[in-house]
């Protein structure tokens, strides 16, 4: 499909469009301040401004918390769905960052590998109608342009919006996305020369304008070759805090625990929950052996696990897409960006 | 599969429990609604449920030719396990697997097979001997070293009594510390590896236990000058999922859950980061 | 889908969060977006919802029948209690945690007196009284306005600090250094840190002298402050330190060095002191804090104080009780009480002191205990009300700041569950009182006329609508700052401020020790998450100073017997990796250590402990 335009003011209607057959999510602001990704409803504006939400998407297909079953009367099992379970309509979100989208197809490919699909997870993300957002600016913890992740992407998506004043240039790659602006047809109109041109101008403009850049490469290498020296890693990890943050903001951590909670009177949830290698107990054994026990160990194994050879092997790619989330949240300055400058910097 | 049922446990009955020692039970559990019941190999494991409490990994203790039922070997170390020494016959657990790789038993027809054991390391290896003695024409020489710390934590002392009669295989046990019934070895099961004369190039080693035991075990094997190929062990990391999603067991690059649990010590030296 | 702005309960930093909820349940926590740009919890900011639905939840009041709690109707056993307050023999006295809503404590106070009982905390730390003693030297108005300041410091002196207690002012540490800030650590163990912080390692012993070796430095190399010479007192003090010096031959802490110290101190630009958990709970805590306190206000920095202590907030608590606030913690076993009411804390599996507290418990006539989570004390007690999380009410909390700030109810109460100010209310109609607020707002309006500090506060501000939060994360207003209002009294060591060895230690021979507990949190599995995440006052640890147990001949990898109350154990020492290296750890023997010491050492599964030196006690077995 050729290019479209929408205009601003009719976004809404757009969005009221597809709730027929989504449920359709877009960023909002909560509190004053915070960026979340939230049910869209008419009378709260679209975000178009926002630079990215603290939460990346992922709470929305592999959420926080959530019941993998139910369990009645423990000793003689019965089991059945969860209570979230059943059919809720399938998610289209609205300005998702493009860093985001690339997160979650890193994701996708994650949860479908190693010869078992995570079928809850996998149909959330496939039956998805993903609007990215291209940036128009980004913040100060961006380094997508470092991660091949944006600020704009050429593929990954349904439709890709890019803001160019008063209206929205849409560019649509998939059928999905096809049929979602045939279902509002009349809200969009063929993009002009002028805006194709416009459009083209902003994004190679924004690429020029990050502040952040981060060392990827180096970094990857020397992580890969096992080139940092033991007593940097150990240096470093006394900043670590083990707050678990690095992990949960992060658009492709994975890791999760689960726990039988109870939820009534001899009933239990089987939940799973997100879970962090920065923590302590994370492989803790049951002879209490531990064999990440050094805060060292379990930072260097994050690193080896997003940046090495051996997993861009595996996943196609490294597993940062420089949203910079983590950049904002480690109160040890030990996020990707920081601590690959200081790979790079410190350990040639 | 349908959505939900990657995590989602097959019930099963326990048909009997069975006492090894005072803090190990074998578990039979009745198993006619899993379709895989026979369809496993020596060396993976299952996801079990204990619910309202959670989940761990117990490796299949029996091999695949044998028993109606699915047989794990289970001792007492936290909630999960502590909950399970209460069920009795009649209870209902859960299962998922079968997980994970399995034993090279392919590579290791037409060899000397060498299983040393330390306590409760017994029970994966176990599933291989009886699958090699089911298949006993074709394997060569079979020997069983099983160490416990006591006579009383020996488990499987039937069947040990009956690897002893069996021109099948030899099996030499030791105790760290006997008591007045005892008349075999004493010491730690290392030194029955001390004076062994072995066929190093044509001989396959399997060894399980605790981790300390393993140190000294692989390195007296490599001593007999047996390939670090040849010595096979499991890995026990940490496992929540077994199917390569919870991200717990990962060591490098490897989900141990996945890729082994059973490795070679060739490969556990290649690993990134100390088993 | 739902996300309901609010705050931390986990301790005194409160840092402002999101509350994530969909369909009554609650799925996660998320940090907010500051002004900074930065975004930060710590583990237990990031797992509060954990709590919800542990398997210890009460969510059911249970009266005492023939010996067994029984579940019972909320009228029974609010009827229950109201007749046990009326016949009790002494004045009641409620006891209260920490981790309450500001409503909450002030609602059971006006409870308290009208049965004519009395208040306390039920802090058995001396941190609370040591933050008594800190309102009391600097007035609501002291310290730092915000953690931002710590990160822009240019020389840090932390003051028996375990940088692991308290992540957020880690970080802000970590920031002042890497921005060249200098940092001097005040500690009892040797242990530079390897993060290029200076070492004052001083005795355990001698732990409490320092703050007169810092005194007797700024008056005798006449380095006041202007306001501070001012200040009534100051002669007073002066006479005295030229007449006794301190003296004497102080290896770790030389005349010459002290000066030194001082004088980079009060010549800094952004100096900031932050007194930690080992200084606040080292015995004679509260009058070591006032002297040191009267230290820094000569050097000119009262208003550069700030406490960090990882554990559950308690601030305030100390606005809305005042001077009752100091723990009354001898209180219980005084000869007369008959009737305890113990609100939001497990005494006694907190209590360092176990044994004593048992034994007054047991005696006890009527013991009440109002909590979340069914702990060691339900076994004395007579009646339980079921109470609710943060995220289960609407309440203010202030924080180590003076920022009071809201939580917000994202969830529906589980089953009976009630925040306290609703069982105080239900229980003092019984006692003929009709007007008990109804809203959080108009209980926020009532304490307001109650407490000075809170009285600007408007609560349509604090409550209304348009409640919309700053950006910095600061949820709410602190209490006026009136610039230079210090209420110093500049007094010579033995002056007003009376000893205050709470005798602890001569029942026990440790103390609570608040130090290294972020250990225990530092687990992957919430079910051992959360079991810690309920234990919203860390526990006392077992440890013992490496230079002390040297001169027993004591060293990692020896047993060693330690007393306890009621018996003696064995322990083995190590040294643990996650404290400093000369640090050793009592390790219990054998599978199940004796419940006392099990008791005093939780680390996890039992297993590992803290620091603190117990001398004399430890014997070579
Ligand atoms: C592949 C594999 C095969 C195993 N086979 C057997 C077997 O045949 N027989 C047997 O008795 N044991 C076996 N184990 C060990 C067994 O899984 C643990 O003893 C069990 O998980 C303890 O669970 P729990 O709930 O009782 O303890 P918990 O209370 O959960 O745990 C106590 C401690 O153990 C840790 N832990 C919890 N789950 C695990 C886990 N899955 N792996 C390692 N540590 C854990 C916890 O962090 C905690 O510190 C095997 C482990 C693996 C990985
Ligand atoms: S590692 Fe950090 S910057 Fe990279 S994707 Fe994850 S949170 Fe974003
Ligand atoms: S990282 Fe890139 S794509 Fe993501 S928000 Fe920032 S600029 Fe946009
Ligand atoms: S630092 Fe304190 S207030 Fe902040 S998240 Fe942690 S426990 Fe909560
Ligand atoms: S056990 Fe979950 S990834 Fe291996």
């Amino acid at each position: 499909m050729r290019p479209m335009t929408i205009l601003e003011s009719v976004l809404p209607s757009f969005l009221a469009a597809l709730a027929g057959d989504y449920r359709v999510v877009a960023p909002q602001r909560v509190g004053g301040a915070d960026v979340v990704y939230a049910d869209w409803t008419d009378d709260v504006p679209v975000d178009l401004d926002f630079v990215n939400t603290v939460v990346p998407p992922k709470m929305l297909f592999f959420p926080a918390r959530e019941t993998l079953f139910h369990i009645e009367d423990p000793r003689h099992a019965t089991l059945s769905a969860g209570q979230e379970a059943g059919a809720t309509k399938p998610l289209a979100i609205f300005g998702l960052r493009s860093c985001d989208a690339t997160g979650l197809a890193f994701l996708e490919k994650f949860f479908a590998g190693r010869g078992f699909e995570d079928d809850t997870i996998l149909a959330r993300i496939r039956s998805a109608l993903t609007m990215t957002l291209a940036c128009r600016e980004p913040g100060a913890d961006c380094f997508c342009v470092c991660c091949e992740a944006g600020p704009w992407l050429t593929a990954g998506f349904d439709i890709q919006f890019s803001d160019l004043g008063d209206r929205l240039l849409a560019d649509v790659r998939t059928e999905k996305g096809e049929a979602a602006i045939a279902a509002a047809s009349s809200l969009f109109t063929l993009a002009t020369p002028e805006d194709l041109d416009a459009w083209s101008r902003q994004l190679t403009k924004v690429d020029a304008t990050f502040e952040r850049r981060s060392f990827m490469a180096a970094g990857t290498r020397r992580i890969s070759l096992g080139r940092i020296p033991q007593e940097k890693w150990e240096h470093w990890a006394e900043d670590c805090r083990g707050c678990g943050g690095c992990c949960f903001v992060c658009p492709t951590c994975s890791c999760f625990t689960v726990t039988d909670r109870p939820s009534g009177d001899d009933a239990f949830d089987r939940e799973r929950q997100w879970d962090a290698c920065l923590y302590e107990g994370f492989t803790r054994e049951a002879s209490g052996h531990n064999p990440r026990a050094a805060k060292a160990e379990r930072l260097k194994r994050r690193f080896f696990h997003k940046m090495s050879y051996q997993y861009i092997d595996v996943m196609g790619r490294h597993g940062c897409v420089g949203c910079g989330r983590c950049v904002a949240t480690c109160m040890g300055g030990l996020d990707i960006s920081t601590l690959l400058t200081r790979i790079h910097d410190e350990c040639p | 599969m349908s959505a939900r049922s990657l995590y989602l446990p097959h019930l099963a009955e326990i048909a009997r429990v069975e006492e090894e020692t005072p803090d190990t039970r074998t578990y039979f559990l009745e198993a006619n609604g899993v379709e895989w019941r026979r369809a496993y190999h020596p060396g993976q494991f299952v996801e079990l449920s204990v619910f309202g409490v959670g989940e761990a990994p117990f490796c299949l203790a029996q091999s695949p030719t044998r028993s109606d039922f699915i047989e794990l070997t289970v001792r007492r170390t936290g909630a999960v396990t502590n909950r399970l020494h209460t069920y009795r016959a009649g209870d209902v657990v859960g299962l998922r697997g079968p997980f994970g790789n399995a034993f090279p038993f392919e590579r290791a027809r037409g060899r000397n097979l060498l299983f040393v054991g330390g306590g409760i390391g017994l029970p994966p290896l176990r599933s291989l001997i009886n699958y090699v003695l089911d298949h006993r024409t074709d394997y060569r020489d079979v020997t069983v070293l099983y160490g416990a710390r006591t006579p009383a934590d020996r488990v499987y002392k039937n069947e040990l009594a009956e690897w002893s009669r069996s021109p099948a295989l030899t099996l030499v046990e030791t105790v760290d510390r006997g008591d007045d019934t005892w008349t075999g070895h004493v010491g730690v099961v290392t030194r029955l590896l001390k004076g062994m004369t072995v066929d190093a190039a044509a001989t396959l080693a399997f060894t399980c236990g605790p981790p300390v035991m393993l140190t000294f075990v692989v390195a007296e094997l490599i001593a007999l000058g047996i390939a670090p190929s040849n010595v096979v062990t499991t890995l026990e990391r940490y496992m929540k999922c077994g199917v390569g999603k919870c991200g717990h067991c990962c060591v490098g690059h490897h989900y141990i859950c996945v890729d082994g649990p059973v490795y070679n010590y060739d490969q556990i030296r290649r690993l990134p980061e100390a088993p | 889908m739902a996300f309901h702005p609010s705050t931390c309960p986990y301790c005194s930093c409160a840092c402002a969060l999101l509350l994530h909820e969909e369909n009554g349940r609650l799925l996660g926590s998320y940090p907010r977006a500051g002004a900074d740009g930065r975004a930060e919890l710590c583990m237990r900011g990031w797992n509060c919802t954990s709590s919800e639905s542990h398997p210890d939840r009460l969510t059911a009041p249970m009266v005492r029948n023939a010996g067994r709690l029984v579940r019972a109707s909320w009228r029974e056993a609010v009827e229950e209690i109201a007749s046990r307050l009326g016949s009790a023999a002494s004045p009641p006295l409620f006891a209260l945690g920490p981790t309450l809503a500001n409503e909450d404590v002030f609602a059971v106070r006006r409870l308290a007196r009208r049965v004519g009982g009395r208040v306390s905390t039920t802090d058995l730390s001396g941190v609370q009284a040591a933050r008594f003693a800190l309102r009391q030297v600097l007035g609501t108005g002291y310290g730092l306005p915000n953690l931002e300041t710590v990160a822009g410091a240019d020389l840090i002196w932390l003051v028996g600090v375990d940088l692991e207690d308290c992540p957020q002012v880690a970080s802000r540490v970590t920031q002042a250094r890497r921005d060249g800030g200098a940092v001097v650590r005040f500690d009892v163990y040797a242990s530079a840190g390897g993060d290029g912080s200076r070492m004052v390692a001083m005795p355990p012993d001698e732990f409490g002298r320092l703050p007169l070796i810092l005194q007797q430095a700024v008056i005798v190399a006449n380095l006041a402050d202007p306001e501070a010479r001012a200040a009534a007192g100051f002669e007073d003090l002066t006479r005295y330190w030229q007449a006794e010096p301190a003296g004497g031959d102080r290896a770790w802490l030389s005349d010459e060095a002290a000066l030194a110290l001082v004088r980079e101190f009060r010549f800094a630009r952004r100096p900031v002191a932050v007194l930690g958990s080992r200084w606040l709970t080292s015995s004679r805590a509260e009058e070591n804090t006032v002297q040191l306190l009267q230290a820094l206000v000569l050097l000119g920095a009262a208003n550069h104080v700030l406490t960090a202590v990882g554990e559950a907030n308690s601030w305030g608590s100390l606005d809305v009780l005042g001077a009752e606030a100091r723990p009354a913690e001898l209180a219980w076993r005084e000869a007369g009480l008959d009737t305890l009411v113990v609100v939001g804390d497990d005494l006694v599996r907190h209590s360092p002191c176990a044994a004593a507290l048992t034994e007054t418990l047991d005696r006890l006539r009527t013991v009440v205990v109002i909590d979340r989570f069914a702990g060691d004390t339900l076994r004395f007690a007579d009646v339980v009300l079921p109470s609710c999380t943060s995220a289960e009410t609407d309440g203010t909390t202030t924080n180590v700041f003076g920022a009071v700030q809201r939580w917000r109810r994202a969830v529906p109460l589980p089953g009976d569950c009630c925040p306290e100010r609703l069982w105080a209310s239900r229980i003092g109609r019984l006692f003929g009182v009709e007007e008990w607020p109804a809203t959080a707002a108009s209980w926020f309006d009532a304490m307001r006329y109650e407490v000075e500090s809170y009285l600007p506060i408007l609560p349509e501000r604090m409550y209304g609508e348009n409640d919309a939060v700053s950006a910095a994360g600061d949820d709410g207003l602190g209490p006026p700052r009136v610039a230079g209002q210090t209420r110093v009294r500049l007094a010579a060591p033995a002056g007003d401020v009376a000893s205050t060895d709470r005798g602890q230690d001569a029942a026990f021979p440790m103390r609570m020790v608040l130090g290294a507990h972020v250990a225990n949190w530092s687990t992957g599995t919430v079910s051992q998450r959360e079991e810690l995440l309920r234990r919203e006052i860390p526990e006392s640890t077992l440890a013992a100073a490496p230079a002390v147990l040297e001169t027993l001949g004591v060293k990692p990898g020896w047993t060693a017997k330690v007393l306890v109350p009621g018996g003696e154990a064995t322990v083995t020492t190590r040294a643990d990796l996650r404290l400093p290296p000369d640090v050793l750890v009592l390790v219990p023997l054998g599978g199940s250590p004796p419940a006392q010491l099990r008791r005093c050492c939780p680390g996890p599964g039992g297993r590992s402990v803290g620091v603190q030196p117990i001398p004399a006690r430890l014997e070579r077995a």
